[in-house]
């Protein structure tokens, strides 16, 4: 049983999204919240495995909200649900303490599909985003955190161009599953090395 | 000139009298029974902050000498206990006054020091100063002239810190009587002055008569008899002003001496008269002996020889207590009238008594006169040594300025260089943000455009098809794909706009990437088979991000195309850079011949107009059945 909760601020969408949710016999809907306000100290009390919440939110932005409770809700998965793939912040909220993203624009299905996928240890992760990460990796060459294995290299310089996973698993001959899991792994690893680089920013190493 | 002697005597005699004045003397009636009533409080209260009030009022009041020692003990154990430092303060400075008064100097610093350490521990520099006023008494009197000074300066400079000037104006009153009496006459004069000015800034009567009756015994002194008479004048009106009966008396007695001194006899004789009427109301007789010396002098001077026969026999019958002195007024003036009588025996006899006399007084003056220079050196050393201290603290001063000028301008010459220098860069800036404006006013017309083509023509039919919709009543299957489908390519649109907003100008092999990851998804998603194979090498160039979004849509487009109408099971697409870069997108479909019309024709249109904004050119290689092939050409030359 996948236990969910939701943040998002149109109602709508919030809406179908929660009637989604409710028709599958596999979820189980936690808590709903139209605010990261209201959503914390729900969140942090029912500690559901996948929460799928909004970047743009009046007052706190989904963004803060997963830096503020990640380490209060350590076996949770944060799925950002956006607009628009090209959205800036999509990274930031990758760093901060996502695992995956969702495009509003995803077929319900999808949608489904994706946050089974994302249960199951797999992420999303696009050409632009890939590229960032590598960035990220580049600039913070401190030795606090776990820097990528030569296969998760290789994975990202491959998203990085443009690779779809097939394509990656087709040339690297593994799986898939395989693929969405060391991107899930990356993404641990970013969250970590984000998080010491805010602390090294933080007390001025 | 033994007359001249004389009178200078006098005038010490009036002074040092004058100073025991300064601590008031006349009780009122009134003031009587405040007194008993305070007396009550200070014995009964049980608070001790009460019994401190009172007895602080008490001892400003009370007159009687032996009380006021022990209530300012009193004061003293009292303030002590409750930490009223200032009041203790008071307390000490009385205590010590006493014991000067007394000549006890020796107790008299002892007191005053420890109140002084006080002073100095609670920062209080109004009693600091008052210290220092009679630690400078009480040197003086040990002889210890460099410590007068000391004390003199140090008085000064707390007392017009805290800016006590009728503190500051008996100061300076006390000091000008120690020059007065080694006989530096013009240091005497000088504090008298400063006294004056300090009096006229406190604003107060009581310094101001003080002050004016020093000036003005300092001017008689070096004979400026004018303006002494004018000071005493000034000291007189004061002190009838303020009641001040004895400081009136002194007035009068002095103005009398300038007058005699001036020869005008009468009106000397007429001030005597009242100084003496004056005395004998407040009870004084040792002012009044020297009145009445003066008044022989006159008598005498007038050749009114039986007035100064009968002032002898005054003098016989009640003689002073300082009997030296008793027989030299008799001697001098049984001489002097032996000398009118041209009597030369008897004026020897007399003259030789009066020697006598004067010599034991001379006596103690050469003693005195060792001592006055004794402090004479010393006062000139210690003001050598201020005067070099001054020059140094001078020259110092000069340095510092220098110093500080010299900051100043070189300050002022940076902020100006910065100034000019911000003004230069600001025009610069100027002009670059008027061309980055015009560029950008071109961009917000370009975006403008996408956006109103793009996604707001998708709003608008999504918009007719619901319309519609709620005309009919009924929702067909059909219209609500259609309205998911323009939704999501509006969102895709949009998404397009912000990804070339947001990469701004982009690096080439970065544009490549980002287009192969959109192209192989949607051919991923259409389940087409395709392969997508990227150049060995990319140089290092970056696009204008206008440029960016025309050959992606071209690419894109292409692709589009050869998904919805090519019917093609495998789409290739190649790109290439060299001097140019190319583009191809190449399917297995249904071909078209030369004869284009309806969507194709449109389709094609679409690539002309965007390959021309690259100034590119492009290439169409199909026949019916044989694939379609598409190639553009964009120049490396409009690569940024």
């Amino acid at each position: 049983m996948i236990t969910v909760s939701i943040v998002e601020d149109l109602p709508e969408i919030r809406i179908s999204l929660e009637r989604l949710i409710k028709d599958q016999p596999d979820m189980l809907l936690l808590t709903v919240s139209p605010s990261a306000e209201e959503a914390m100290p729900e969140l942090i009390r029912t500690q559901p495995s996948i929460v799928i919440i909004d970047i743009n939110m009046p007052g706190i932005s989904g963004i803060d909200c997963i830096r503020k409770i990640k380490e209060d809700c350590p076996a949770t998965q944060f799925m950002i649900f956006t607009i628009y793939e090209n959205d800036e912040k999509i990274f930031d909220a990758l760093a901060a303490g996502a695992s995956g993203y969702l495009l509003k624009k995803t077929p319900s299905e999808k949608i489904l599909e994706a946050i089974k996928e994302l249960y199951n240890g797999g992420s999303p992760m696009s050409t632009p985003i890939a590229r960032k990460v590598i960035n990220h990796f580049k600039e913070t060459k401190n030795p606090g955190h776990e820097s990528l294995t030569n296969k998760e290299n290789e994975i990202l310089n491959l998203l990085s161009k443009g690779f779809l996973y097939k394509e990656i698993a087709a040339k690297l001959s593994i799986s898939v599953g395989t693929v969405t899991q060391h991107i899930h792994n990356i993404y641990e690893k970013l969250h970590v090395s984000n998080k010491t680089e805010a602390i090294n920013k933080l007390f001025g190493k | 000139m033994q007359i001249r002697a004389t009178t200078i005597f006098h005038l010490l005699n009036i002074v040092i009298c004058f100073i025991f004045f300064c601590f008031p003397v006349n009780i009122h009636a009134q003031n009587i029974k405040k007194i008993d009533s305070l007396k009550l409080i200070v014995s009964n209260s049980h608070s001790n902050a009460d019994k401190l009030n009172a007895l602080v009022i008490l001892n400003s009041l009370n007159q009687n000498r032996d009380e006021l020692v022990a209530g300012f003990k009193q004061q003293l154990t009292l303030a002590k206990s409750l930490k009223a430092y200032p009041e203790a303060c008071a307390a000490y400075s009385n205590l010590g006054y006493f014991e000067y008064e007394n000549s006890n100097f020796k107790a008299a610093e002892n007191i005053v020091n420890e109140g002084m350490d006080l002073a100095r521990q609670t920062s209080d520099y109004f009693s600091m100063g008052k210290f220092s006023n009679r630690l400078m008494m009480i040197s003086d009197k040990k002889g210890d002239m460099a410590n007068a000074m000391k004390y003199l300066k140090q008085g000064e400079q707390l007392l017009s810190k805290v800016n006590k000037w009728v503190n500051l104006t008996r100061l300076y009153c006390n000091a000008s009587e120690i020059f007065m009496s080694h006989q530096l006459n013009e240091n005497a004069l000088l504090y008298a002055r400063k006294a004056y000015a300090a009096a006229r800034s406190s604003g107060e009567l009581e310094p101001m008569t003080t002050s004016s009756f020093y000036l003005a015994s300092r001017l008689q002194n070096i004979g400026k008899y004018d303006s002494a008479i004018y000071f005493f004048s000034s000291a007189l009106q004061v002190a009838k002003k303020l009641n001040l009966l004895y400081t009136q008396a002194d007035a009068l007695k002095g103005l009398s001496d300038v007058y005699a001194e001036i020869k005008q006899y009468h009106a000397a004789r007429e001030y005597l008269k009242s100084a003496v009427t004056l005395y004998d109301s407040v009870n004084v007789t040792d002012r009044k002996i020297v009145c009445e010396e003066s008044f022989a002098f006159l008598d005498f001077m007038d050749k009114d020889f039986t007035a100064v026969k009968k002032y002898i026999l005054k003098r016989i019958n009640n003689p002073t207590q300082d009997t030296v002195i008793n027989n030299l007024y008799i001697n001098k003036w049984l001489a002097n009238l032996a000398l009118v009588d041209n009597d030369v025996e008897n004026w020897k006899k007399y003259y030789s008594k009066y020697e006598q006399a004067n010599a034991v007084l001379v006596n103690d003056k050469i003693q005195e006169n060792i001592l006055v220079l004794e402090a004479k050196y010393d006062l000139s050393k210690k003001e050598t040594e201020l005067r070099q201290i001054d020059t140094e603290n001078r020259k110092r001063l000069w340095i510092i300025t220098a110093l500080v000028l010299g900051l100043f301008s070189i300050m002022i010459l940076v902020i100006a260089q910065y100034r000019n220098h911000k003004s230069n860069r600001e025009i610069a800036v100027q002009k670059s943000i008027i061309e980055k404006q015009h560029a950008l006013a071109e961009e917000r017309l370009r975006i403008a455009a996408d956006m109103h083509d793009d996604v707001g023509a998708g709003l608008s039919r999504i918009r007719y098809i619901t319309a519609s919709m709620k005309e009919k009543k009924d929702m067909p299957d059909n219209d609500i794909e259609k309205i998911i489908s323009l939704s999501d390519e509006s969102v895709e649109k949009m998404n397009e706009i912000i990804w070339a907003l947001n990469q701004g100008n982009q690096q080439l092999d970065e544009f490549i990437y980002y287009t192969r990851s959109q192209c192989s998804e949607m051919l991923n998603n259409a389940g087409l088979s395709f392969s997508f194979e990227l150049p060995e090498n990319i140089p290092h160039k970056i696009l204008a991000w206008k440029d960016c979004r025309n050959i992606y849509l071209l690419v894109k487009e292409a692709v589009n195309n050869a998904l919805k109408h090519a019917e093609a099971k495998r789409i290739t697409i190649e790109c290439s850079v060299a001097t140019q870069l190319v583009f191809s997108i190449a399917d297995d479909g249904i071909g078209f011949g030369s004869a284009v019309t309806g969507k194709i024709g449109n389709g094609l249109l679409n690539y002309k107009k965007r390959i021309e904004k690259l100034n590119g050119t492009y290439q169409l290689i199909t026949a019916p059945g044989e694939g379609t092939k598409i190639i553009f050409c964009i120049p490396i030359n409009i690569v940024l």
